[in-house]
């Protein structure tokens, strides 16, 4: 097969495979399912943690996977590909990813008053519900009475994540209502990836926080939710900065980056989008921001962490090398045949030697790690991060609505930030009647581990 | 084709010897002229403009419109004398209901002492030889869609004049060798249109070939090598050059030997391990031969009354000439390797046990009627029987395109054929298909790298001439330094370093 075909071919699955027509067809199912599956890993584990009774982060990340797997396992028995689309890591504090240790021991145990970031990830034939979500670990049980809520700088990032995220998936929309109108687009102008970022940089103005690299509010699409490995074209949206690829610069107006989004193609009904926004606290120098807006941290305040090693792994399916270690070549069956084109979990492979196989493939550049990453400063910054998935979904009958797959009607943790948002945009957004949004949340259902896995947690 | 004369325009000037008005609008394919232009554009959708296109296109000189639909009648003439032959079946309920294609096969049948032996067998149970014992099915036949494509059509090579003699050779393709030899020994016309077929001619050729060689008997062994390319050749010819055949032909006993004058064995056991330890004579397939006399038979016929070689188109002056060669080119074997030559002796084999539903058709019955768990009446469970296998085979046994390799989707087991063996022995690694996740990164990531570097005019001129320039400076720099080689007192050997 040459190559232009299979660009062919895949503008054509591309096309037909994304369009949502309406909450009942097949695509939007799928959807829905992986959104519900997230929604219910997330708040079982959350309920965990409030409760008390996980505090070791290998038993929660455990727990997390497991329960996507078993409940993937479920449904869509004939589709092949489904599972975990992000293994869950949790990321304490001035980590913004990719802690998901390996074994139980040497796993860190939460402690009061850390704040803590769950992320995961389902997908379904593709169709990908990426979820996040920022807690103040262990709280107190009743919070009215005895305990007052967090406040300080502490409070003011977890606010401005969170005020941001539900501004953005307001605005987001607000391109159902106003389509249904005709009158173009939200305050005569279109939403877009400039105006996205406006609303974004405003909140972490007013709230004296900085983004973080890596944020982005982007379309997404049937197996394109912004693996490391995949390096698009003409995404819609706005990204601020990567993380992980290296060779890009912090300006998203620059280099690599432009190319690859686009900030001016309005969003559009029937589309899927990812609003992930992480926002950490920041005293340190100038120098450390970005010159342009000095809003978002620089790429090189983070740092990898120098002892806990990358756990989860992508592959990159455009470089072809055949290996000579055995358990590379293991483990390249094993991801290319079971696993799907998302970052996978050394524990999640099966393959004998899988760690040495995985090395010897991370230095081929066959598979890219997703390494753990820290926030540099002192004193050690905070960060937070929201991330939910939407679906712009039109109706025949009436105005369409915001499907929130994942991270709606969870609450946040009780905390009391001294800011308040005064832009008018803003308010109307964030108020009550959204602007006119309709949004439906999917609600998770009860899911509880197998009593095997429980034991064998217990033996360990 | 339907009667094409009735619906084509009568030709003004017709044949290539007139010379077409150079008022008229003419048809150089057909060598005619027309006086509208309306009457020449329906002239060219006439299946007889098409097919003095094809004459064109391999060299052959056009054909009137009489020919043509003389030629058009005589193809459907054969057509249905062809069906007709197809569509004949015989049954020989004497021995187990054994079917016949071909009436040749069925004589032969007949007069075969197993036959013999089943209708005594029979007598003695009661029955009578009448019309209940061989009884005539017509029509029962299926007739492929390749035979009517085939069937439908003739070939380019026919002589432009309506023929009056025959070119021999056999019908399978192998028509060079032959033909030329038969040429010689029946001094035939020296001008004979070689067939310069393509395409569809040409298979249907192969494909009567073919029909013609899957039912052998004394009469078609014979026919196969007499019978002429040309599908004009008048039966009555061919009775006769067969009936001289036949008279002139030793024929050669069953215990005798093919290839040599060994003669009188004990039994046709004795005559083929002789056949088959003194000159290598291997029959294929031994397990499915369920009529050895026959098959026997039949070669023996082939090389005795056809005088034809039993491996390549060999066609002797005798019996001795026919030997001769066969022992010289060590040509004593059957060719089984084509699919022609595997279905020319089929009809002596039985490869129904082969299948893996025919043994198991018990079982199948079995299940399915439980499965259903009704079907209590004979009629009802013969239908589901007949079913089952066929409705398991298409669930779950894929078989690949090209039809060479078989495989089970959910064991993920694949079965190759044989003639692919080398292949398989290899273990190459599984070219898969990549998922549908990969396809689509793939195809994401890859339009970055196919996307067209943005070349700008003003930008390219600048990085010419900064090679240009670059080049310039080191042309100068090497000029100076030669200008002061000759100024040094001292000579250095270079070698050395300045």
């Amino acid at each position: 097969m040459s190559l232009q075909e299979i660009v062919i071919d895949g503008e054509e699955t591309v096309d037909t495979k994304n369009a949502l027509i309406s909450i009942d067809s097949p695509i939007s199912l799928k959807y829905v399912a992986a959104g519900r599956i997230a929604q219910s890993v997330l708040s079982y584990l959350v309920r965990e943690i409030t409760e008390r009774r996980m505090t070791n982060v290998y038993d929660i990340c455990h727990a997390g996977d497991s329960l996507i797997e078993l409940e993937t396992s479920k449904i869509y028995k004939n589709v092949d590909e489904k599972g975990v689309a992000a293994p869950t890591t949790v990321d304490v504090n001035n980590c913004v990813q990719g802690y998901s240790p390996l074994d139980r021991d040497s796993a860190y145990v939460l402690s009061n008053g850390d704040i803590v970031k769950i992320s995961l990830g389902v997908h379904v034939d593709g169709y990908t519900s990426l979820v996040s979500h920022t807690l103040i670990a262990l709280p107190t049980i009743i919070p009215n009475d005895q305990v007052a809520p967090a406040t300080g700088v502490l409070a003011d990032v977890i606010c401005a994540t969170y005020l941001a995220t539900e501004a953005v998936t307001s605005l987001l929309g607000t391109v159902l209502y106003r389509y249904e109108n005709q009158l173009g687009c939200y305050g005569n102008r279109p939403v877009n990836g400039e105006r996205i970022r406006e609303i974004v940089e405003s909140v972490a103005k007013t709230f004296q926080v900085k983004i973080v690299p890596g944020s982005a509010v982007r379309r997404i699409k049937r197996f394109l939710v912004g693996q490391d490995t995949v390096h698009e074209v003409d995404i819609k949206g706005y990204t601020w900065g990567s993380i992980s690829i290296e060779a890009m610069t912090d300006d998203p107006d620059e280099g690599d980056l432009k190319k690859m989004i686009d900030t001016e193609a309005p969003a559009e009904p029937g589309e899927a989008w990812l609003v992930d926004i992480s926002m950490c606290t920041f005293s340190g120098l100038e120098s450390d921001l970005n010159k342009k807006n000095g809003l978002q941290l620089s790429r090189r305040t983070l740092k990898p962490h120098r002892d806990l090693k990358p756990t989860i792994f992508t592959r990159d399916y455009n470089r072809h090398l055949s290996m000579k270690l055995k358990s590379a070549r293991g483990v390249l069956i094993e991801v290319d045949s079971r696993k799907s084109v998302y970052p996978v979990h050394l524990s999640a492979l099966s393959t004998s030697g899988a760690a040495l196989g995985v090395a010897a493939l991370v230095n081929a550049e066959i598979m890219a790690p997703t390494k753990v990453m820290m926030i540099q400063g002192s004193p050690a910054p905070i960060g937070a991060r929201m991330r939910t998935t939407v679906l712009l979904m039109p109706s025949a009958k009436h105005v369409g609505e915001v499907v929130r797959l994942s991270g709606g009607s969870i609450k946040p943790s009780w905390v009391h930030s001294e800011f308040e948002v005064t832009d008018e945009e803003i308010i109307e957004l964030l108020s009550e009647k959204r602007a006119g949004v309709r949004v439906r949340n999917i609600q998770g259902i009860a899911v509880n581990m197998v009593k095997d896995d429980v034991q064998e947690m217990e033996v360990e | 084709m339907s009667a094409v004369t009735a619906s084509s325009p009568l030709p003004f000037a017709s044949g290539s010897s007139a010379t077409p008005n150079a008022a008229l609008f003419t048809c150089n394919s057909c060598g005619v002229g027309f006086p509208t232009p309306d009457m020449q554009r329906r002239h060219m959708k006439t299946d007889w403009h098409r097919y003095n296109l094809k004459r064109r296109v391999a060299t052959l000189p056009p054909i009137s419109a009489e020919i043509f639909a003389e030629r058009v009648l005589q193809q459907m003439d054969a057509t249905r004398k062809n069906e007709e032959k197809l569509s004949f079946v015989q049954i020989c309920r004497a021995c187990g209901n054994k079917r016949f294609t071909s009436a040749g096969a069925y004589e032969n049948h007949l007069s075969s002492s197993r036959h013999k032996e089943n209708l005594k067998r029979a007598e003695q149970l009661g029955l009578r030889e009448d019309d209940d014992i061989a009884s005539t099915i017509s029509g029962a036949r299926d007739h492929s869609p390749d035979w009517s494509v085939a069937s439908s059509t003739f070939s380019l090579g026919e002589p432009v004049q309506p023929p009056q003699y025959h070119a021999f050779g056999f019908r399978d393709g192998r028509v060079a060798g032959g033909s030329k030899k038969t040429l010689r020994r029946h001094k035939a016309p020296s001008s004979v249109t070689t067939a310069s077929v393509t395409g569809d001619d040409l298979d249907s050729i192969i494909d009567d070939g073919a029909s013609d060689f899957a039912r052998p008997s004394v009469r078609s062994a014979v026919s196969s090598v007499v019978a002429g390319l040309d599908a004009e050749d008048e039966d009555e010819d061919i009775d006769s050059i067969i009936e001289r055949k036949l008279q002139s032909a030793v024929k050669l006993p069953i215990n005798a030997c093919i290839f040599c004058s060994a003669q009188n064995f004990s039994d046709i056991e004795a005559t083929v391990s002789h056949m088959q330890h003194d000159h290598g004579l291997f029959v294929p397939e031994k397990d499915y031969l369920v009529d050895l006399q026959g098959l026997i038979n039949y070669l023996s016929e082939k090389v005795s009354i056809g005088n034809a070689c039993l491996y390549c188109s060999f066609i002797g002056r005798s019996l001795n000439s026919v030997r001769d060669h066969m022992i010289a080119k060590q040509h004593c074997k059957i060719s089984y390797d084509t699919e022609d030559e595997q279905l020319e002796i089929s009809s002596f084999y039985d490869f129904s046990s082969s299948y893996p539903d025919d043994y198991e058709e018990e079982d199948d019955w079995d299940d399915v009627v439980s499965e259903d768990g009704s079907a209590e009446d004979d009629a009802q469970t013969v239908q589901v029987a007949n079913v089952g296998p066929q409705r398991r085979t298409e669930s779950n046994l894929v078989l690949d395109p090209t039809g060479l390799e078989l495989s089970l989707p959910l064991s993920r087991l694949r079965i190759g054929h044989r003639s692919l063996a080398r292949y398989y022995r290899q273990s190459l690694r599984p070219t898969t298909e990549p998922r549908e996740g990969q396809g689509t990164v793939i195809a994401a990531s890859s339009r970055q790298m196919l996307a067209p570097i943005s070349r700008d005019p003003v930008k390219e001129r600048l990085t010419k001439k900064d090679w240009r320039d670059q080049r310039d400076k080191q042309n100068r720099d090497i000029r100076r330094e030669q200008r002061y080689v000759n100024q040094q007192k001292h000579y250095r050997d270079p070698m050395l370093g300045g």
